[in-house]
């Protein structure tokens, strides 16, 4: 691939930052076509470098930090998911919002893919900051009444977990004479005294696990999801917690990263953290009556399933589990089409198919898609995590069946509560979707819908990923 | 000779500008300002040219001064600050405001002379200079507030000089020597441990340092925002830079009795200044999160912030601390130089609301971005690098003060720093949140110059973040 290439990756949403603050009223129009151009750009490098793995040093700043850039075949997909999902959102914005906020959206995806293609922890560490500060802005001046408490709750609890993150990154260099590339920080870990090596592997396992967010830490998540305005809800589910995934896989259970060095009492943690998240969040949401807050602990029990994913691949050595990453996808697109659905049906329970027909094909679409139905994407991804729990913790995978039972359960209420039954005639009259709506989350569901049918593009991407993990290069 | 006095340029100069604004009568207002500006203006151009042509070759010494590379590197810190804050005295309405134009250059003089001391008398004599010259300026224009702020300031100031006298004196008896940088022997073990402990506090009020930091938090709320720009900035950053130069200088002994670290000097130091920094910083940072004026808010910040340049001292602990002696002038300049421009560009950010409203809750600050987006985004840029988000100069400083400290076997110390940091991020980012999605109470007329001011605060802040590291590898 060309270097230019590369750098584009990376810089071209840094410039589309400030081009919507000079389009006046297009400002929409615009982003959407930049974004839109962006996505089929990043495409073809998908498509050109399908799982090939290219290393790129952009520049040196001092001895140690260099600015190096990895492209393999797990940060592919992910950057083509951060466009994709931005784009969708983009679409699916309303024109009536201020110019300010479509250039918060690119300087997210900025960010969001500098963490996922830099190859050096320091400027792992920079850009996995930089994401908090538009998330903050987005969260904070368009987000719902209780904004305030919100918006320092998730920066709070987001910061707290990257700081312990930095000190595990200084304690990895501290070991190697300064160089934080990820191919000279991580073997140093064995140079480390026994009792330093608890305090780096925590400092990782805070970070990620609170932006995933796992069980323990996930307060700030239903919150965040509520208050966001849609298309912040829609980028923060998708996109913010696939950070979380992407250290657990590239760095955490990595066999090239820390993986190796992880304790094996860690991947039990990681089962228990990843059942009780199911089974939580399903019991949950259960009892939710706000559908859009039922929507974030279904996400919340998604993220269990990477957790459990992780936790079954280190204890038990599964080497079948390599579609853990397809959930990723899945929860994406699944998580948006929720999202925007249920923001839109929250107040108006009841029997709303007859006026929105729309609306109610995609929601059921969505639901279906988010609770495991073969011929969605979600249903590959869970099969092969209740395949490989099954292998590691035999017996106990009942609790995860228990879990996605519970999970259909509530998903169906939900479906029965708001679309279908005798028409809540207080609502009123009430339009349908209107089409900036309902294309974006149309493409999303015949996304979901081909890679249910037809994974390899994505799993034989993560196959051969699984075999970084394992210890290959 | 003509090398040198070349290079004492700068300091000529800025003592030319005094000397002149002093001795020419009946200048008007506008010439003194002129005059005090450009002084501090050319000799800060002086000083980066010293520094930029000259990489430590420049070195002189007597038995009373030492100058050298890093005294230039912190001097510029201090006429950056003091230019800027020179400049925005303009606002003030008072009859007589020509006096104060004298004394900033004049304090600047003197912090120079202090922090190029190797002598503990030419040392207290210059500190004092220093001091007495802000007393002045805190109680600037005449007000109740700021008068109460200039007597707390002074009284305490007036105790901590005589402390410091006590222990030069202490110093003197157990040493037979007011040098700093070559002891040949102690008499008396105990007494001279008192006397280092006596510096410590007595240049801990200065820095204010956890137990002895009362005075900053009334005087940085009560005097004038120019003013507190300069006091919590150039004269904290000198107190700092004497204490390196005193305990990271001077000859450290072992007890008669032991041979262990601990019953050395140094080792009861270290456990002091760890002590004291970790309660500054859990203080400062712990208060300033109830506070509701953004003025306050910024002064208990700055008392946590001299807790986290507190830590360098933890050091001490080697027995080769007097190695660490440039990287710790590169790692506390680098911090400096950050703090400088965040905490000195907030507090001339408050400048704009003292100038016309008088107050500066987070209630009149709400809004701010709809009535004065420039000034709403560069305070904002400021206080994300005060919170130490990246890629700003904020995380650059903290940055390298804690991964010298990792890399000294002190990560315990830089995780106490690092939780800290994330309690602060509430209290910055509060602000924040008032000035983007709160709507606007009160009016405020808008000041150009400031504003543009802050506005160059902030570039810097982000563009010599990003250029951090190369600065770290040339100079390191």
């Amino acid at each position: 691939m060309d270097d230019i290439l590369i750098y584009g990756v990376l810089l071209l949403p840094l410039v589309f930052t400030i081009i919507p603050l000079f389009t006046g009223k297009y400002s929409k129009a615009v982003s959407t076509a930049l974004s839109g151009l962006f996505l089929l750009y990043v495409l073809y490098i998908f498509i050109i470098e399908y799982n090939r793995t290219v290393y790129y040093n952009m520049f040196t700043m001092m001895n140690g930090i260099s600015f190096q850039v990895l492209l393999n075949s797990l940060s592919i997909p992910l950057v083509l998911l951060v466009s994709l999902v931005v784009f969708i959102a983009i679409s699916y914005q309303n024109k009536s919002i201020e110019n300010s906020y479509f250039s918060y959206i690119f300087f997210l995806e900025f960010s969001l893919i500098g963490v996922f293609i830099s190859y050096n922890l320091i400027f792992f560490y920079i850009f996995w900051e930089l994401v908090l500060i538009p998330s903050y802005f987005m969260l904070g001046r368009w987000g719902g009444p209780r904004r305030d408490y919100t918006s320092l709750k998730f920066l709070i609890y987001t910061h707290v977990g990257s700081v312990f993150m930095l000190i595990s990154i200084f304690i990895l260099g501290w070991k190697d004479g300064f160089n934080f590339s990820y191919s000279a920080a991580f073997p140093a870990i064995q140079n480390i005294p026994e009792s330093l090596k608890g305090i780096v592997i925590l400092g990782f396992f805070l970070a990620f696990f609170i932006k995933l967010p796992s069980f323990p830490f996930h307060t700030w998540a239903p919150d965040v999801y509520v208050e966001s305005p849609t298309t912040s809800s829609m980028i923060f589910s998708g996109l913010l917690s696939k950070m979380g995934a992407f250290g657990i896989f590239a760095i955490f259970i990595n066999k090239n990263a820390m993986g190796s060095y992880l304790p094996s009492w860690m991947g039990i943690l990681m089962i228990i953290l990843g059942l009780t998240s199911i089974v939580y969040s399903a019991l949950v949401a259960l009892a939710q009556k706000d559908l859009k807050k039922m929507v974030a602990y279904a996400s919340i029990g998604h993220m269990g399933f990477i957790t459990l994913s992780a936790g079954v691949f280190v204890y038990a050595m599964a080497n079948n589990l390599t579609s853990y990453m397809d959930g990723i996808k899945l929860v994406g697109s699944v998580g948006s089409v929720e999202r925007s659905t249920g923001t839109r049906a929250m107040n108006d329970l009841g029997g709303i198919t007859k006026m929105m027909p729309n609306l109610a094909f995609i929601m059921v679409g969505g639901f279906l898609a988010s609770l495991g139905l073969p011929g969605f994407a979600g249903f590959i991804s869970e099969f092969s995590v209740v395949v490989g729990t099954w292998i590691a913790i035999g017996f106990w995978a009942f609790l995860l069946i228990f879990g996605m039972v519970v999970a259909a359960s509530y998903h169906i209420w939900a479906l029965q509560k708001t679309l279908f039954g005798p028409y809540n005639n207080y609502l009123g009259k009430i339009g349908d979707m209107l089409s900036n709506e309902l294309w974006p989350l149309l493409l999303l569901l015949i996304i979901a819908f081909i890679l249910g049918v037809y994974p390899y593009p994505i799993y034989h991407l993560f196959y051969s990923y699984s075999g970084i993990i394992m210890g290959g290069v | 000779m003509v090398y040198y006095y070349f290079y004492m340029a700068p300091i000529i100069l800025i003592l030319f500008a005094i000397i002149s604004m002093i001795l020419i009568p009946f200048m008007n207002k506008k010439w003194i300002m002129g005059i005090s500006s450009t002084g501090i203006f050319i000799s800060l151009l002086l000083s980066m040219y010293v520094i930029i042509t000259d990489n430590r070759s420049f070195y002189t010494s007597s038995d009373f001064f030492t100058i050298s590379y890093y005294t230039y590197l912190f001097f510029m810190l201090f006429s950056f600050i003091g230019l800027f804050s020179s400049l925005s005295l303009r606002n003030v309405k008072e009859r007589d405001v020509s006096i104060y134009y004298i004394l900033i250059p004049f304090s600047l003089m003197a912090m120079y002379f202090a922090i190029s001391s190797n002598n503990l008398i030419s040392l207290f004599v210059s500190f004092e200079a220093a001091s007495i010259s802000t007393y002045a300026l805190a109680g600037m224009p005449k007000e109740k507030r700021t008068l109460e702020a200039s007597i707390k300031y002074f009284v305490i100031g007036a105790l901590s000089s005589g402390i410091i006298l006590l222990g030069i004196s202490y110093y003197y008896i157990s040493t037979d020597t007011f040098s700093i940088i070559s002891v040949n022997g102690v008499n008396n073990f105990s007494l001279y441990i008192l006397s280092l402990v006596l510096l410590l506090v007595g240049f801990g009020f200065k820095l204010s340092l956890f137990p002895f930091h009362n005075w900053a938090v009334d005087t940085y709320t009560g005097a004038r925002a120019t003013v507190s720009s300069l006091l919590s900035t150039a004269s904290k950053i000198m107190a700092l830079i004497i204490m390196i130069n005193i305990f990271f200088n001077i000859q450290y002994m072992k007890t008669p009795y032991s041979s262990h670290i601990h019953f050395t000097t140094n080792g009861i130091l270290y456990i002091l200044f760890i002590i004291i920094s970790i309660l500054t910083m859990f203080y400062g940072n712990i208060t300033a999160l109830m506070q509701r004026d953004v003025k306050r808010m910024l002064a208990y910040s700055s008392i946590a912030n001299a807790g986290y340049m507190a830590m360098i001292f933890s050091l001490l602990y080697y027995d080769s601390y007097k190695t660490f002696i440039p990287l710790i002038y590169l790692v506390i300049f680098i911090f400096s130089l950050a703090y400088v421009i965040m905490k000195g560009g907030s507090f001339l950010a408050m400048e704009n609301f003292e100038a016309y409203s008088k107050s500066t809750t987070l209630d009149d600050l709400s809004g701010l971005s709809k009535r004065s987006p420039i000034l709403a985004i560069s305070f904002t840029v400021l206080l994300f690098s005060l919170a130490g988000i990246p890629p700003t100069l904020g995380f650059m400083g903290k940055f390298y003060l804690f991964y010298t400290l990792v890399e000294n076997n002190f990560w315990w110390l830089a995780l106490i720093g690092v939780i800290n940091s994330a309690i602060s991020v509430y209290y910055y980012f509060r602000v924040v949140m008032y000035m983007y999605w709160k709507e606007p109470r009160v009016e405020i007329k808008k000041d150009t110059l400031l504003e543009m001011v802050v506005l160059l605060m902030a570039i810097l802040a982000v563009i010599i973040g990003i250029l951090t590291p190369y600065i770290y590898s040339i100079m390191g």
